[in-house]
Parts: structure tokens; sequence; C-alpha cells
């Protein structure tokens, strides 16, 4: 078998519209994730911290990760590339590889069929010359042609441009190339260890001596090393047709919309898959809107495809088609009224583990599966998970992820100044309690300078009895977002212990030494008193 | 997965061969481990798989709670959390639990049931606080599930006193739980008047209940950090 592969290297630069020339880096988490080229020639890598980047390309443009906008712009390439070669497998915006020796065959040669791809890039790019910055993405093209979808994406990645890597000379030509291009970072430091910088130090490797030793993923990527296609060796045609399709009424206008419907398809199609014992390799996702317009594309999964990588890759193909851009391209007239996937390709699911580093535990897939279950029940957000970040009040420093989202990308927290101090309230309440709050000579005020009146003795909740206060300490001063009129807060910050309330008609004298006692954490704004948190 | 053991039989077990084969361990699963303080309270120190727990009002019950799922959380297991508008996750990340293992459902509304029968299904570890009264026939129907799933069931039993002082809470469970673990004394330290800060709080716990085999016992649950000899400076020499 051979394959090609079409790569557009620094995709989310171009894609995001800055020109090779620039000096621009992707940074997601504080590190660089991808650079153009101008930025790779300053010292830019992949990993660096941004402050680093910037001390080595001081113009550098900084861009923040939007496989949106990524899958958005690669949409009309793809629809052109599949009039040339219908069976175009997409891998992620930015690469799609073909099984190349059919349409080889159809054009009469490997060159020719490069040719011919070149060719119809090179009409799209004039189609759409006014809009400068498309004309040079698509000259930024690399095609390479190999044994291996893996051989080829690196031809076309760092061969010359149109790159053909002869027959039976795969792993050869991946011979040189550093380890780290399997991008297994645990596999390439053990590696490194070892004394094992190249892959074909790696390939010489004995494959049971990888397998037992590294486990199932670092075995693939010994057979990606020795420049094999590992995944054809398992496939077999699916007996029964594994597909799962829906129906979405009121048709969905947006992308958010369709993708919440696939999530529930997707776990139904894993686990038809799962009861069969496979795991899918290549899936087809179609969908179709009520005008009948259609939209069918393939895509890879290095190694298989779980619930949430196949719910992103829909969400890739359909913000490539509902919010196109380009008038060139075809866009839907009605919202997508039909959904299907399809399992084209699958492997038995133990040839194929998810992987051996940071894998998914059995406990942990059948959680994913219960919590994708409620939260197609209740509806997008109504089942959270909880991130910590940056804050001064205990309610800024969480923030409530939608299950199934993407975490939005959280710079690690650094030092706040002026946070309420650890350990945190358990109880934020939703809604403040409004309190009142006396001292000896009755309500206790604090003043624009941070002066309290007098110390505070006891406090009431709406409808309760007073409580006497054991110790407190404030006023802990907050003027957040004076620049901003609209969430501009002054407010000061106090700490209470009360002891349980005082019944009204038992006036027993208070032992302080025993029974329980409440801690609170108070706000007070305008001699206006409320509980925010809870230390329960 | 579906594994040849007790759990595909039960249906056809009558009930007091269910208790006798859930008391010995058949499927091997050991119990999920805890926290050193809280395992002292419960016999053999660990949550036994398809058991029900019931963390009692008062204050102090939120972070007994919290400490109670952070071992296991941290151990690989998952945790789902029902029917909390309010819990603070920053404050369960300090006793423990792995957040990323943490699910919470806040407001499940008239579906507490479904969802709560959803996730015992695949949750190791759920979390109800009850909003409303829970029917005999329902709360049966969950803890077949949970002792069929060999999930926990952890119910909280909030204060609601809202009326008249010194009268029992509202039972929202009409059940008896395996073991109850009530908080019964709190205190806090580091907080003066006027100065200092919250540094640790100290907990009392009783454990009362059916499956503790013995008298109730307690323990002290320590929360924060010790008060620095800066802080506490009201201890004049």
């Amino acid at each position: 078998m051979r394959f090609l592969a079409v790569s557009f290297p620094h995709w989310p630069i171009t894609a995001a519209g800055c020109s090779p020339s620039v000096s621009a880096a992707v940074i997601e988490s504080g590190r660089v994730q991808h650079y153009s080229p101008a930025a790779y020639r300053d010292g830019v890598r992949t990993g660096q911290r941004r402050r680093e980047a910037k001390g080595h390309s001081p113009e550098l443009i900084t861009l923040a990760p939007n496989p949106h906008l990524d899958a958005q712009q690669f949409e009309p390439i793809v629809a052109t590339l599949i009039q040339v070669v219908p069976r175009l497998e997409l891998t992620k915006p930015g690469l799609c590889t073909l099984a190349a020796t059919g349409p080889a065959r159809y054009y009469g040669g490997e060159v020719e069929l490069i040719d011919e791809l070149r060719c119809a890039l090179e009409e799209l790019g004039a189609q759409s010359l006014d809009t400068k910055h498309e004309a040079r993405e698509i000259s930024g093209a690399r095609i390479g042609i190999a044994d291996s979808r893996f051989g080829a994406q690196l031809a076309a990645e760092h061969g010359t441009d149109g790159y053909l890597v002869a027959p039976g000379r795969t792993r050869e030509f991946l011979a040189d190339l550093p380890i780290s291009t399997l991008e297994l970072d645990e596999l390439s430091t053990i590696a490194h260890r070892l004394g094992i910088e190249t892959l074909g130090q790696f390939a010489q490797l004995p494959t049971r001596s990888v397998l037992t030793r590294f486990g199932s993923a670092a075995a693939t990527a010994h057979a990606l090393a020795r420049g094999l296609d590992p995944t054809p060796l398992a496939i077999h045609q699916p007996a029964v047709e594994l597909a799962v399709s829906s129906e979405l009424d009121p048709p969905a206008q947006r992308v958010d919309i369709a993708s919440f419907a696939a999530k529930r398809l997707s776990a139904e199609l894993i686990e038809i898959l799962d009861r069969h014992g496979l795991a899918c390799t290549q899936l087809r996702i179609e969908a179709a809107t009520e005008h009948g317009e259609e939209l069918c594309r393939i895509w890879r999964a290095s190694p298989v495809f779980d619930a949430e990588t196949i719910v992103e890759r829909v969400r890739w193909q359909l913000s490539g088609w509902l919010d196109s851009t380009d008038p060139a391209l075809a866009k839907p007239t009605a919202g997508v009224s039909l959904l299907r996937l399809i399992a084209d390709e699958v492997a038995g699911a133990n040839d194929l583990q998810i992987s051996l580093w940071g894998e998914l535990s059995q406990a942990d897939r059948r959680a994913v599966r219960g919590l994708d279950r409620v939260s197609g029940l209740l509806g997008p957000a109504a089942v959270f998970t909880a991130l910590i970040s940056g804050g001064r009040s205990p309610a800024d420093r969480v923030q409530l992820v939608p299950w199934g989202q993407p975490p939005p990308s959280i710079e690690p927290p650094m030092p706040w100044p002026g946070h309420v101090p650890e350990p945190m309230p358990s109880v934020i309440h939703p809604d403040p309690i409004p309190i009142e709050v006396h001292g000896v000579q009755g309500p206790v005020r604090v003043t624009s300078r941070g002066e309290i009146s007098g110390s505070p003795t006891q406090l009431r909740q709406p409808g309760g009895n007073w409580a006497p206060v054991i110790a407190w300490a404030g006023p802990w001063l907050v003027d957040e977002h004076w620049w901003e009129p609209d969430t501009a807060q002054r407010v000061a910050r106090f700490q209470l212990t009360t002891k349980a309330e005082v019944a009204e008609q038992s006036r027993a004298p208070v032992d302080v030494a025993a029974g329980a006692s409440h801690a609170y954490l108070c706000c007070v704004q305008q001699n206006s008193w409320w509980i925010e948190a809870t230390y329960d | 997965m579906a594994l040849p053991n007790a759990l595909a039989l039960s249906p056809a077990l009558s009930s007091t061969q269910h208790v006798a084969a859930s008391l010995l361990h058949v499927d091997g699963r050991p119990g999920l481990q805890l926290a050193p303080e809280l395992a002292a309270l419960i016999p053999g120190g660990c949550l036994r798989p398809g058991s029900t727990l019931e963390v009692g009002p008062g204050s102090g019950q939120t972070s007994l709670l919290l400490r109670l799922i952070a071992e296991p959380t941290a151990r690989g297991s998952w945790a789902a959390v029902i029917g909390f508008d309010d819990l603070n996750p920053h404050a369960a990340r300090e006793a423990g639990v792995a957040l990323e293992r943490l699910a919470l459902v806040a407001n499940p509304g008239g579906t507490w049931l479904e969802v709560a029968a959803a996730l015992l299904d695949t949750v190791e570890l759920v979390v109800l606080n009850l909003q409303q009264e829970c029917r005999p026939a329902d709360s049966r129907r969950l803890l077949a599930r949970a002792r069929q799933r060999r999930s926990i069931l952890i119910l909280v039993q909030r204060d609601t006193r809202r009326g008249p002082p010194n009268r029992p809470p509202r039972r929202m469970w009409p059940e008896q739980p395996d073991i109850t673990l009530t908080p019964s004394q709190y205190t806090w330290h580091g907080l003066e008047q006027g100065h200092g800060r919250l540094c640790e709080a100290v907990i009392t716990v009783n454990a009362t209940g059916r499956r503790l085999n013995g008298p109730a016992r307690s323990c002290r649950l320590r929360v924060g950090e010790r008060p620095t000899p800066h802080w506490s400076a009201g201890g004049d020499p």
C-alpha cells in the first residue's frame, strides 16, 4: 500500500491569517504549541514559556488556540481536494491522508497525482486571490508519498515539497528523524536515557521487547518507526453495519446544538462497538440539511476514536460547513436535520489499547458514559466539573466547566495578593444571605477608610435569633475593577465565628466551651452586611 | 465486561441470601479506602460496595463529606455530587478530592431520581442531597440499584431547621442507612477578637448505625492547618 499526505505545517498560524514571514505563535496554558517559520528562525520552539519565546523573538505575535477557526478555514481546501480524490481521510485541520495506490493508477502515476492535487489547490488559490492570506496558505501545502501514513506525513513535512519515498524505503527515510517526532513524551524521555535518539535506532529494537517493556502504545509507535502502517493489519470490514443516526428536530442551526446531539450519538456508537469488542479507527460523519444538502467526511484517529474525539470531529466538520465565510463554498441553506456516524474501519478493541500513558481505566470509561447520559437527560448546562483559577473571592477562584466541553485553558493559579486566606469555605451561597451585625453600641459600620465603629458582638440572620460572636477579624478591604464602572466593587470582608443561636424564650447562659460554632465569611458594603460563604 | 459474578444472579436470590452475599464480598472487590481518621470509625476501615451512608446535619457537615470522598477519588474512583448548588470545589480540593473525577449535578430538579439511578449505574460514589422527601418505593429502588451495581450511596441530611427551634429536622430519606456519620462538635482555631484568621477546625464525628457491629464510635477530624504562633497572638505570656 502507498499513502499520500497533504500537510499544512503551522496550520493554526495560517488559519489565524498570519503570513509565514511574520513571527507568530499559538500559546496554550502559557506554553508555545505552534509557531510560524519566522518564529522558528528566531529560536521559538514548542513547549517554551511565553516569556522565553518573547525573549527569542521580541516581535512575536501571540495567538490563542482556536480549533473552531482552524476547522472552518480548512473546509474549502478539503472540498477542493475531495473533487480530485474521493476517499480523503482527515486527521486534523491541516493534515489529511489517503490511500494513494488507486488514485495514482487512475491519474497515471504518483507524480501525476501530486500534480493533479497541486493544480486543484492552485486553482483554489487563484479563485480567492482577493483575500490575500488564503493564497499564501494554499501555497504552503506540502505533499508527500510513502509506504505508511506516518511516513507520508513526515515526507510531506520534512522532505522537499512533493517528496516521494521510493517503495520499500520508508524505514530508511524515517531512520534519521529524531524520536520526538512520534509525539510520545514519556517514550522520548526514556528512549533518550537509553541512548536512543532516532527512529532508526528505535526501529532496531526487537518488537517483542518493546511491547513487553513499554506496552501497546509504544509497540504501535515501533511499527510506525519501521515504516509500517500499524492499523491495516488488524482491520476487518465490519460484518454488521456499525452506524447510528439521529434526526434533529428542530434542525440544528448552530454547531454547538448539533454537537450536543452528536454527544448522545457517539456514546451510542461506542456502546455498539464495545458490545462487539471493537474499536473504531476510521469514521465517516454524514450530515444532511432539510433542503437535502449533504456533507460527508472521513476522519482517521490515532489510535482509536472515543466518544469525546468523535464529538470533536463532528464539531470540526460542521463548523467548516455551517459557519463558512467563504462565498465560493456552498453554505447550507437550512439547519442540520440528520446526523449519521458510521464506523468505516474497525479493529479488535484489545489490539488497540486507548493508550499506555495516561490511559482511561475501566472505571473512568464507565463513569464518563454515565455522566454523558445524565447530561443528555438534563441538557448541556447541568453537569459540571470544576477547575481552580485565580481570583480574590472564593467564588472567583472556581470555574465550573460544563460536562463534555473542552476545559478552557487557564493560566496556572498565581499568587493572588488580597485573596481570602486558606482554608477555603466549603459552602458558597449562590444568593448571599443578608444579616445584621451589632456591636455594643448598635449596628457595626465600616468607614470608607476601613475603620470599624465597634467590635461585632452579635449576628442575626433573617428570621433567626441573635447569635453571639465568639471571634472576628477584619475588615479586609477589596477594591476590584475600579477601572470598569459596571463591575467595580468595593467591599470589606470579615471572618466571624458565632455560637449557635440563642432562643428568645430560654435565655440560658452561653457556654463558650461547648456546642457547635459557625464560621462565616461576611461582606459589608455601604453598611449592609451579608454572608458570602460558610466554613461548614 | 459482564463478569459471571453474584451480581448477575442477584434478582434470583432471596433478600436474606442477598444480604449474606453482600457481606461476604462475593466479587472480591475490596471496599473504597478512607482517610485514616475516618477509617477508624468504620469496621474494616473502608466503604463497602453497595452500602449506604448518611452524613447527618450539623456544622462541619460539608467538610466531613468532602473528607469522606477525598481518599476514594484520589485513588481513582469517581464521585458524583447531586443537589448541591453551593458546594465550593476549591474546598473539596483542599480536602484532597481529585477534581478531575468529581462531577457536580447542582440542580437536578424533578429528575433527581433518574439522575441518581443513572449515576449509581456507573459512578462508584454518589452523594445525594435530597431537596424533597423521597417515597419509600423510590428509596428501595435506589438501594437495590446501588447493591446490584456495587456503588455507594451517600445521603446528606442537611440542617433544615427553619421552623420552631428544638424540633428534629425533617427526614428526607425513609430508610435506615448502614452507617450514619454526624458532626457533633465543631471548633475553629486561629481567629481572635479583631485579629488572626480561621486556620484550623476540629470536628468531632460520631458514627452510629446497624453495620457498625458494636457501640457508637467517634473521632476528631482536622481541617486546615494548625495556627502558627504568629497568628495566635492572643496567648500572651
